[in-house]
């Protein structure tokens, strides 16, 4: 991915692929504490195996379902690349017909650690993912033993808004979302 | 600021749906769809998808469906975007930037008129079956 991809970009990009495994449940853990910031994203998607595991990381490898005749699968190379790249810690755990995780943590002070990126617009981007899956997202931050977190469903979001994909309702999830990371942004701050 | 809740966020919803049907204008039935493959992403795709959002709510055309979908394979040319409007050809135009973006939902969406340089017409031959023709 290029010099302006946020650790957003590889977020979404790793949580679509959950999408498209099928999968009834999807997870994602967005957790912070003084140094680090911790990904995963949990899905009960159809799996790999260990053959194809292996092969995930290798961007001229694809299972060639989605597109028949390309050879090229770049979205967890990308990823794997650049969690290397800044000495985080990076972990795939699959099996078939259970799902997949995908663990990774970035430091936060290492130079080439990509921004953050826009939160609120990432995840309303997510919920609205025309997807029948759900999407549970865990945001946290840590800091000097205390806590700050929140935690929002896609089931519940469409409760409230009937549906997920019309401007306004992406909209007023964005809102909601920013308001979220406000308390975020300000315990970071105040603690 | 205090971090909203569901009720809160019901209490709003509400009352943009009052606001909306006020204005008795429909635009249900048109539909952008936007590129977010892995080359999508990397291309740009997410800043176009906020573009689109802020033009669209900016011009009063909060019912537009704006949804997302995988690589088109049309790499070359991302940021891809389809748009399905009434009375207008399914188009599917690519190199979009937050600059197009604002056009396509003035001219073509508002206005029906194609932005035709940077229309990219159909997916790519080897995605879709028969090779596009």
């Amino acid at each position: 991915m290029g010099m302006h991809a946020s650790l957003c970009d590889f977020l979404t990009d790793i949580a679509q692929n959950s999408f498209e495994a099928d999968a009834t449940n999807v997870g994602i853990v967005i957790e912070q504490n003084e140094n680090w910031i911790i990904f995963s994203v949990t899905d009960d998607g159809k799996g790999m195996s260990p053959d194809q595991q292996k092969r995930a990381l290798d961007p001229f490898y694809s299972d060639g379902i989605k597109h028949k005749k390309r050879k090229v699968g770049l979205g967890l190379p990308f990823l794997y690349q650049m969690v290397e790249s800044v000495g985080g810690e990076f972990s795939l755990s699959s099996e078939v017909g259970k799902g997949t995780v995908v663990y990774y943590t970035v430091p936060l002070s290492h130079i080439d650690t990509p921004p953050l990126g826009d939160i609120p617009s990432t995840l309303s981007s997510l919920f609205s993912y025309p997807s029948s899956a759900d999407l549970i997202v865990k945001r946290a931050a840590n800091r000097n033993e205390i806590r700050e977190e929140y935690e929002v469903s896609k089931s519940e979001l469409l409760e409230v808004l009937q549906e997920v994909n019309t401007v306004s309702n992406i909209i007023l999830m964005k809102t909601f979302l920013q308001s979220q990371e406000a308390a975020i942004e300000e315990f970071l701050q105040r603690v | 600021m205090a971090k909203m809740t569901l009720q809160e966020l019901r209490k709003l919803r509400d009352t943009k749906k009052t606001e909306i049907q006020k204005r008795d204008i429909n635009d249900k039935d048109t539909q952008v769809v936007i590129g977010m493959g892995t080359c999508g992403i990397a291309a740009g795709a997410k800043t176009v998808l906020d573009a689109f959002l802020n033009e669209l709510d900016e011009q009063h055309l909060s019912t537009v469906s704006v949804t997302q979908t995988g690589c088109m394979g049309l790499c070359y040319v991302e940021p891809t975007v389809e748009v399905n409007a009434p009375g207008m050809p399914s188009v599917i135009y690519g190199k979009v930037d937050d600059a197009v973006a604002r056009r396509i939902v003035q001219e073509h969406i508002m206005n029906g008129k194609l932005v035709s340089e940077y229309v990219f017409d159909k997916p790519s031959a080897d995605i879709i079956k028969d090779g596009g023709k």
